[in-house]
């Protein structure tokens, strides 16, 4: 009796063992068709996952209810879209994306920004920035970061003076707003287009920012910055070892040994700008990436 | 054994098309679609889109629906009906009451979603002129996905509550369709961190996989070996959640 209950028990731990073993398997397939399945949808058109995305009108009626919701997913998906995809289409569907998630929630105050920045920075279209912000300050007037910003792309990237102080009048206005912005508005004419100057008045932001929002997008604004700065210093680097040594540097190591730069140049995240030695153009690593404020 | 299983699917089969609730979904689903032709005249343009779109999506959360509703509730009416006990005095194991539970679930999908597709083919091809070939494997890969969703309705059947199990259920659903998330977070972490964003990844099922329904309302050719590829994807996840299942149901107490 014992006996046959003790194989009977060894028959049961076999089971479960040869069980869990088939379920191991399983995994490793299932794994092995996921990785397949994720290549081939990586490597389809650009335009397919831009498709199948109806207008903001549309999707607000079909949402069901969670239109916020489903603007906070669009939006996600958005960043991790343009975080890769710098390209021809995904600039078509720029203006459209960003107004879908804003049309499912007008009060979505990031969305506006990092809209902004992505279309004025990775795409290179300050103008359609402008236009996105606008529409958030119609839904938003009482809220001056989206002021601010405008007339920052006026200011800086469109080189317009006087649209940019409209814009900065108009943040200056808006109770809460930081004392910053009206010397800012006093010192435009002078300097406009000055990258340090730009660069000091959003660590100023970013130092007496109040909120996270705030901070975030300062630290965007500090990023860019900085980097468009670094990345002009290294190329220039780059431009006077080749007159001075007759050869192009084979690295950024070169400069460094040649006196040209203080030490290996990183970008404000610390990772190593990277040079390309055929073309002789710097870049950054992280371009592209909306990051953490530090 | 094979017996058995016939037996046991036959029975799941005959009791899940009868369920009131079955009625319910489809007859919803239908109507939906049918709204989708009055909602296609509110457009400019894309009428055919719109009622190609929404008949797809009722496809898949109708379809979903039935899975969780009907899947959850499987193993514990047996049980509360004591009607389980009379099966497994059987030589019957309990594995293969399992096997022959989810075989007859997938039969009473495929009747139902079988009964929509008619229903929406019909539809779309009033509407368009011409036979909608291209919605096909957007239909299948609705099924595989229906599959995936009713193997883990099972599984959190075997050993929680039906409530429970279809919370859990339902969750599961809406994490599948935002998973890719993980994938491109594992990208931008380093370490520990990026490998446990990518094992969840994979953990959990992506139901995405199953989504092209992008792609074939503008009747774009999806890339050759995408439907084996995901349907090797559906039943290596189906067969692994149904393993963890019967790992599960082998030591529940039933008495």
């Amino acid at each position: 009796m014992s006996m046959s209950r003790f194989r009977s028990g060894q028959r049961g731990v076999a089971a479960t063992l040869a069980l869990w073993l088939a379920f191991g398997a399983s995994l490793a397939i299932w794994v092995v068709a996921q990785r397949a399945v994720d290549y081939r949808r990586d490597t389809w058109p650009e335009a397919y996952p831009l498709l199948f995305l109806p207008s903001g009108q549309y999707l607000k009626v079909s949402s069901l209810g969670f239109r916020v919701l489903l603007a906070d997913v669009i939006y996600l998906w958005s960043i991790q879209y343009y975080g890769y995809h710098r390209t021809e289409e995904g600039r078509n569907y720029l203006w459209h994306i960003y107004d879908v998630i804003t049309e499912l929630d007008p009060h979505f105050i990031d969305a506006y920004l990092v809209g902004g920045l992505v279309m004025a920075n990775d795409m290179a279209d300050p103008g359609l920035a402008i236009e996105l912000l606008e529409k958030g300050m119609e839904h938003n007037p009482d809220d001056w970061i989206l002021p601010l910003d405008a007339g920052f792309y006026a200011y800086l990237e469109l080189g317009q003076p006087e649209r940019a102080a409209a814009y900065f009048d108009r943040a200056a206005a808006i109770p809460n707003a930081p004392p910053q912005i009206a010397r800012l508005h006093a010192h435009m004419y002078e300097q406009a287009g000055d990258l340090e100057q730009s660069l000091q008045f959003w660590i100023e932001i970013y130092e007496g920012a109040e909120d996270e929002r705030v901070e975030s997008i300062a630290w965007q604004h500090i990023y860019d910055l900085r980097v468009t700065l670094d990345l002009q210093f290294l190329e220039a680097a780059v431009g006077r070892f080749q007159t001075e040594q007759g050869r192009t540097p084979s690295s950024l190591r070169d400069l460094v040994d040649a006196g040209y730069l203080s030490g290996r140049p990183v970008n404000p995240n610390g990772s190593p700008y990277v040079y390309n030695p055929i073309t002789g153009q710097v870049t950054d690593p992280e371009a592209g990436q909306r990051r953490a404020a530090q | 054994m094979k017996d058995a299983l016939v037996a046991i699917a036959t029975h799941t089969f005959k009791e899940a098309i009868r369920d009131r609730i079955l009625v319910l979904f489809v007859v919803f689903a239908v109507l939906l679609m049918a709204f989708s032709t009055i909602l296609s005249w509110l457009t400019v343009g894309s009428e055919l889109k719109i009622v190609t779109d929404i008949g797809l999506a009722a496809l898949t959360f109708f379809g979903m629906l039935v899975a969780v509703f009907i899947g959850i509730t499987l193993v514990h009416k047996e049980v509360e009906k004591r009607t389980i006990y009379a099966v497994l005095a059987k030589p019957v194991p309990r594995w293969l009451f399992l096997l022959g539970k989810y075989l007859g679930l997938m039969l009473t999908l495929a009747v139902v979603l079988g009964l929509m597709a008619i229903f929406y083919l019909a539809l779309v091809t009033w509407k368009g002129g011409t036979f909608p070939t291209h919605l096909l494997p957007a239909i299948w890969l609705t099924y595989l996905e229906v599959s995936v969703i009713t193997s883990v309705a099972i599984l959190f059947s075997c050993f929680t509550t039906p409530m429970l199990a279809a919370v859990f259920t339902l969750g599961t659903f809406l994490l599948g369709h935002l998973s890719w998330g993980l994938r491109e977070l594992s990208a931008e972490l380093t370490g520990a961190a990026s490998w446990l964003a990518i094992g969840i990844y994979y953990l959990l099922p992506n139901l995405e996989t199953f989504n092209v329904r992008p792609q074939v309302v503008h009747d774009l050719a999806l890339p050759r070996g995408y439907l084996l590829e995901s349907f090797i994807y559906a039943a290596a996840y189906t067969i692994g959640m149904l393993l963890l299942a019967v790992i599960l149901f082998r030591r529940r107490d039933l008495k």
